[in-house]
């Protein structure tokens, strides 16, 4: 039988830590394959194919020769750039094209504003590689043939739909009657979205704005059939270019690269997530 | 100091990413420039080849005042640009096949009859590979030969000196003999049994080497229902229970080269990049990886090349000039084996003549000297067809031996099985 003390430490331990428990197998499965990829970036090859030792830790010292390859031998800062100054363009974009879209859906009624709606939804869910080809002709009618604009033009034909789809969400949890008493007041229709709903849905736009960026950020498809200048390309393209050749991978840049590719994304996420939860549970609500 | 608000924070971070980021925009892209080559090849095995061929093309730019850009894709990937780039008529000038597709994309490719013969005249004439491979239906070339990636065994010397066969196995059956010891002390033996290249390649070869094979020399008569088929089916079904482990089942193109990387694979059959890699990470474990002839079957030794050339596109604006420099490229062909170390292998005749770069000087690629005499591709025995290269993509026969080799199918109703699917395959062709 425990003693008293021991029965009083016990039960301590259950009140602190009782509640993690349930999230741990979730923190397990999120959060292992991160751990896997830290210790893969800077583990020896020698020491990665190794079977007889237990592959969760460090048998040989740890190396800097991945990061070495990845930084020294690759563009991957050119291509970190380019990821990034594509995103913002693409986020840019989504949210003045998506914005007003959003409100005009959400907001008017006009003749097939309902099966627009939908249908802008529907475009989202045709998969990339059966509009890779059309968009093809697009880009080159544009003159972005390999150019990073090409995908500046394209990405926001699947952050658009998504994000307006998003935002119709939010601007129809502002009450109308807000709105309306703007306009009594002397607002224009678009001085009350601009200074009564546009603050009002600050939290949709920024998880918008999340979706639109790591969207762009990890796609693959269409990066991969418009550019082909090596300095051009985005992380997603140029890693898997450089460190997968044929049956040869170079698994410790490989993970080199998704980590330091990882980390503009968790900055956003990180400086964001109050926004961006408030953002999901208030459209979720709605 | 000021505190630093998260508004502030993020509205810095943004700023300076589009600062940082606003010099590339003005990279001036390929359209915007003046006369140009641009060529689409794949990122090879070996990253010293492409440095080597990068530092040519721009030697030979500088020579020949015809400014070539190279643009290297995974080969995996390489399909879908030039399906893209044919859609909408613009876009690399040179564009290397890789494996599949040479004969598929024929119709998009300006016919190079001519530039073949010459090359062809110059080192001997092309080897029967290379003509099954770059000749289209109209039997002209439509891509020039590059090289050929050779399938021959690796093993672990040490493991099968234990077993008294120091050299390794000759033939399929050693192989199976041996292999069977080897899987017993814990060092199986590693094909692919999945939807991979490695998979496909190395079950041609076993076929082959068997005497069988999907169609006859004409390319059109169906030839998979044989007995032959059905003693390679049997003694690959055999192999696997006997020597493999059930891994290969869900394999990938790297997996092999991970199995011997591990210490843990006495033998498998693939290029020698596998023994490459092994060299640059652990040289204890490379000095017992030994190199030898794709093993021999009961009818012949026969393995699968997989090949690479390349074809100059008919929207090319500049395809004099892709012609002279895949002219160049052919006459440095040595060179370029020599920076690939020895992974390329050589299509034309006077380049396949021994001393072969690399190969020839190490004692232990010595064997692959032969490979040009014994590699054949898609189709083999009859030619590289459109309906060849789809059932190559679809996986047909190995789908079909899988299915023998884990008890899902029975021998007569695999071969039934694979046997209706070539039979449709080649009918909608024909």
């Amino acid at each position: 039988m425990p003693t008293g003390g021991a029965r009083r430490i016990w039960r301590g331990l259950v009140r602190d830590y009782g509640p993690y428990l349930p999230l741990s197998p979730y923190l397990f499965v999120v959060l292992f394959p991160f751990y896997w990829m830290v210790i893969t970036a800077f583990k020896r090859d020698n020491d990665l194919y190794n079977l007889t030792t237990a592959p969760f830790w460090f048998k040989e010292p740890p190396t800097l020769a991945h990061l070495d390859l990845l930084l020294q031998h690759t563009l991957f800062l050119t291509w970190l750039k380019n990821s990034i100054f594509i995103g913002v363009c693409v986020v840019a974009i989504t949210l003045l094209l998506g914005l007003p879209a959003a409100y005009a859906l959400a907001r008017m009624r006009f003749p097939g504003s309902q099966s627009l709606s939908i249908g802008m939804f529907l475009s989202y869910l045709i998969p990339p590689a059966l509009l890779f080809l059309p968009l093809s002709q697009l880009v080159r009618g544009l003159g972005f043939t390999d150019s990073i604009w090409a995908l500046v033009a394209v990405y926001p034909s699947f952050t658009v739909p998504f994000c307006t789809w998003l935002l119709m969400g939010f601007v129809r949890t502002v009450p109308r009657e807000i709105e309306e008493s703007a306009q009594i007041d002397g607002c224009t229709r678009f001085q009350a979205f601009r200074m009564i709903i546009l603050p009002v849905i600050v939290p949709g736009i920024i998880t918008a704005g999340i979706f639109a960026f790591t969207l762009t950020y990890q796609e693959y498809i269409y990066a991969l059939t418009f550019i082909s200048a090596s300095a051009n390309k985005t992380i997603a393209y140029g890693v898997t270019t450089d460190l997968i050749r044929g049956d040869v991978f170079y698994w410790g840049s490989l993970m080199s690269g998704a980590l330091i590719g990882a980390i503009p994304v968790a900055i956003v996420y990180a400086f964001s997530l109050d926004h961006f939860i408030h953002g999901l549970t208030a459209g979720a609500l709605k | 100091m000021a505190r630093l608000t998260r508004r502030q924070f993020l509205g810095a971070a943004a700023g300076t990413a589009a600062a940082g980021a606003f010099p590339h925009v003005w990279i001036r892209p390929s359209w915007a420039q003046g006369k140009e080559i641009r060529i689409l090849a794949w990122s090879h095995f070996v990253p010293a080849y492409d440095k080597w061929l990068d530092q040519w093309t721009d030697e030979w730019s500088s020579k020949s005042g015809i400014k070539a850009v190279i643009d290297h894709v995974p080969h995996l990937q390489i399909p879908a640009k030039i399906a893209a780039e044919v859609a909408t008529q613009s876009g690399h000038d040179i564009v290397q096949l890789v494996g599949s597709g040479a004969e598929k994309w024929s119709e998009a490719l300006v016919q190079i009859q001519d530039l073949a013969d010459k090359v062809g005249k110059k080192y001997g004439g092309w080897t029967p590979l290379a003509e099954n491979y770059s000749q289209a239906k109209d039997g002209k070339f439509h891509t020039l030969p590059d090289f050929f990636i050779d399938f021959p065994g690796l093993y672990r010397k040490d493991l099968w000196t234990e077993i008294g066969m120091a050299n390794g196995p000759d033939s399929w059956e050693e192989l199976h003999q041996g292999g069977m010891k080897l899987k017993a002390k814990g060092f199986p033996v590693g094909i692919g049994l999945a939807h991979h290249d490695d998979s496909r390649a190395s079950w041609r070869a076993i076929m082959w080497s068997h005497g069988a094979s999907e169609v006859g020399k004409d390319g059109k008569t169906i030839t998979y229902n044989s007995k032959e088929m059905r003693d390679a089916l049997k003694f690959m079904r055999a192999l696997y229970k006997d020597a493999m482990t059930p891994e290969v089942l869900a394999w990938d193109d790297a997996s092999n080269n991970r199995l011997l990387a591990s210490g843990r694979g006495s033998w498998i059959h693939n290029p020698i990049s596998a023994y490459r890699s092994i060299e640059g990470q652990n040289k204890d474990l490379a000095s017992k990886i030994f190199v030898s002839l794709s093993p021999k079957g009961p009818a012949v030794r026969r393995s699968f090349a997989n090949c690479r050339a390349y074809g100059i596109t008919k929207f090319s604006k500049n395809q004099d000039a892709a012609k002279a420099y895949l002219e160049a490229l052919t006459d440095n062909y040595r060179e370029g084996a020599k920076a690939s170390t020895g992974y390329n292998m050589p299509m034309l005749k006077a380049f396949a003549q021994p001393p072969l770069p690399i190969i020839s000087e190490d004692p232990k690629l010595k064997p692959l000297e032969q490979d040009a005499d014994y590699h054949f591709t898609i189709g083999y025995p009859g030619p590289f067809s459109p309906a060849a290269d789809e059932v190559y993509q679809q996986f047909i026969m190995v789908d079909a031996l899988a299915q023998y080799c884990t008890d899902k199918l029975d021998l007569e109703a695999a071969v039934k099985w694979a046997e209706e699917k070539i039979k449709a395959v080649y009918a909608k062709f024909a």
